[in-house]
């Protein structure tokens, strides 16, 4: 590949630019279990407060939902993070 | 030496092989070390409770059968003694009428000898009271006749006389 | 902070057979200090048990496997146990020990993709082998043809258990690393920003004051309670495969 200097500069930039907004819009998947999360904790609460002799079983159903249910964030999250420190497209400039 | 690192998302054969021989390994230590020898000593600890149970059910029914067993003797032994009792009842008054009736035999003997006795004595007192009559008679007699008789021919007499008289009274 | 990257394992060392090259990595180094420290421990636990327990030790190990079995016995039904129970059992305590690893300072075994990867693929082998065992192999492909349209989505969600059960281990491991490390760097120049503040001038050796108890606390919950609750997530959700798989 045959870049001035100048260009594989604004080549980085906008690789980079690339990158750190991807890494923004993969955070957006924190919503879904968020959302998720919290109506999980809130049926829980309910049923502890209908049925308080189950509250363990509950409970840990609960703490395993959610971490059941967190999995797309913690995609979105490694993806982010993945964009953000690991720079994996840089490699493709071939500098 | 320089730092090698691997990439982020990586797959590297030999970390996948040896993860995989790991897990088994790991599978065939607990498995063998723990799971079977606490498995063996759970099924030995139940073995040996369900067996007290069987031991204590056996137990209670040996109880109850020989429970059912001394009652029937004990209510045998009651029927028995009660027989014996009624057996001696019987025999004792069998003994008892037959001591009564022999008691009464010899009362009665002895009513009849001491009647027999009386009747005897009675008849010895009257001959005397004959005798003695016919002596006083003679003696008045002859005291009132004055006249010697024939003691043997009146006495005689006098002796008809007074068994007319006992035979009248 | 500034030229802070994310590395995969550290490979500690490595050596050729023929024009191939095996690296042993951190990954699989830990696992088999887990493996050394596990195996000595259970065959500490399992020894000298008595029929009746006296030691609080058989009374652990009873528990432990009590545990183990009942959690089989519930998902997959009586008469199971045998092996899917310490399988279980391994696994469990094969991801928990490697996740706690971090606590002492090194690299959480979990958090390797090839060491996720692993584990999901035995557990996508034994759904296979209990769905074929129990439909056959024709029912099999049956089950993925049934609605015929969604065949491709049936064979694809076939490959996702293994992939997304690799993946949530390996995304909430590394995850926490990653966070935990981060706020290790951003304590370290905040460190430095204070010498710097009070004229101090800090070199390369400096003391990070800050470094000190803080990361502890996110250490909790990213290594313990995360690596506990998703090592039992695993092994809940590989019961749960497979008894779907049975039906």
């Amino acid at each position: 590949m045959d870049y001035s200097n100048e260009a594989l500069l604004n080549a980085q930039a906008i690789v980079l630019a690339g990158q750190a907004i991807g890494a923004g819009l993969a955070l957006i998947a924190g919503i879904g279990p968020g959302i998720g999360e919290g109506y999980a904790v809130g049926k829980a609460i309910e049923t502890i407060g209908r049925q308080p002799e189950i509250k363990s079983t509950a409970t840990s159903t609960m703490f395993i939902g959610c971490a059941i249910a967190e999995t797309t964030g913690i995609y979105g999250f490694i993806v982010g993070l993945i964009l953000l420190f690991a720079n994996p497209f840089l490699k493709y400039l071939g500098q | 030496m320089e730092i090698e690192y691997m990439d982020f998302l990586s797959f590297e054969p030999s970390t996948i092989v040896g993860t995989l021989l790991n897990a088994l390994i790991l599978f065939w230590v607990i498995k063998h070390f723990l799971f079977d020898k606490v498995n063996a000593v759970l099924k030995q600890r139940n073995d040996e409770v369900a067996k007290t149970y069987e031991d204590a059910d056996t137990a209670l029914n040996n109880a109850k059968s020989m429970e059912t067993q001394y009652m029937e003797k004990l209510s045998s032994a009651k029927e028995e003694s009660a027989e014996i009792v009624k057996n001696a009842t019987k025999k004792a008054q069998v003994r008892y009428d037959e001591i009564v009736s022999d008691a009464k035999d010899d009362a009665r003997g002895i009513i009849d000898k001491a009647g027999s006795d009386i009747e005897r004595e009675k008849k010895r007192a009257v001959n005397q009271i004959k005798d003695e009559i016919s002596g006083i008679a003679i003696s008045i007699a002859q005291k009132v006749v004055k006249k010697e008789l024939d003691s043997r021919a009146h006495e005689q007499l006098i002796e008809d006389f007074i068994g007319e008289i006992g035979d009248a009274t | 902070m500034d030229n802070f990257t994310i590395n995969g394992p550290r490979v500690v060392f490595k050596f050729t057979v023929g024009d191939y090259t095996v690296r042993i990595t951190e990954t699989l180094f830990n696992s088999w200090i887990v493996l050394i420290i596990v195996s000595l421990l259970v065959i500490w636990l399992g020894s000298r048990l008595k029929k009746v327990p006296v030691t609080k030790k058989q009374a652990v190990a009873e528990m432990a496997v009590n545990f183990m079995n009942k959690l089989v016995d519930d998902n997959l039904g009586i008469g199971l146990r045998l092996y899917y129970a310490p399988y279980l059992a391994a696994v469990f305590i094969l991801i928990l020990a490697g996740s706690l690893l971090s606590l002492f300072g090194f690299r959480a075994v979990p958090s390797d993709v090839s060491f996720t990867g692993t584990l999901a693929i035995m557990t996508f082998f034994m759904i296979l082998y209990n769905k074929i065992k129990y439909n056959g192999f024709g029912g099999y492909l049956k089950g993925l043809a049934s609605p015929a349209v969604l065949t491709p989505f049936n064979i694809l969600s076939e490959f996702a258990t293994p992939v997304s059960m690799a993946m949530r281990l390996f995304g909430n491991l590394s995850g926490g690393a990653i966070i935990t490390s981060l706020i290790y760097a951003a304590l370290a120049g905040a460190s430095a920003a204070v010498y710097g503040l009070i004229g101090i001038v800090a070199d390369n050796y400096y003391f990070s004051f800050l470094q000190v108890g803080i990361p502890a606390v996110l250490s909790i919950y990213f290594d313990l309670f995360s690596g506990v609750i998703q090592s039992y997530v695993f092994i809940i959700l590989t019961l749960a495969y497979i008894k779907n798989g049975k039906e």
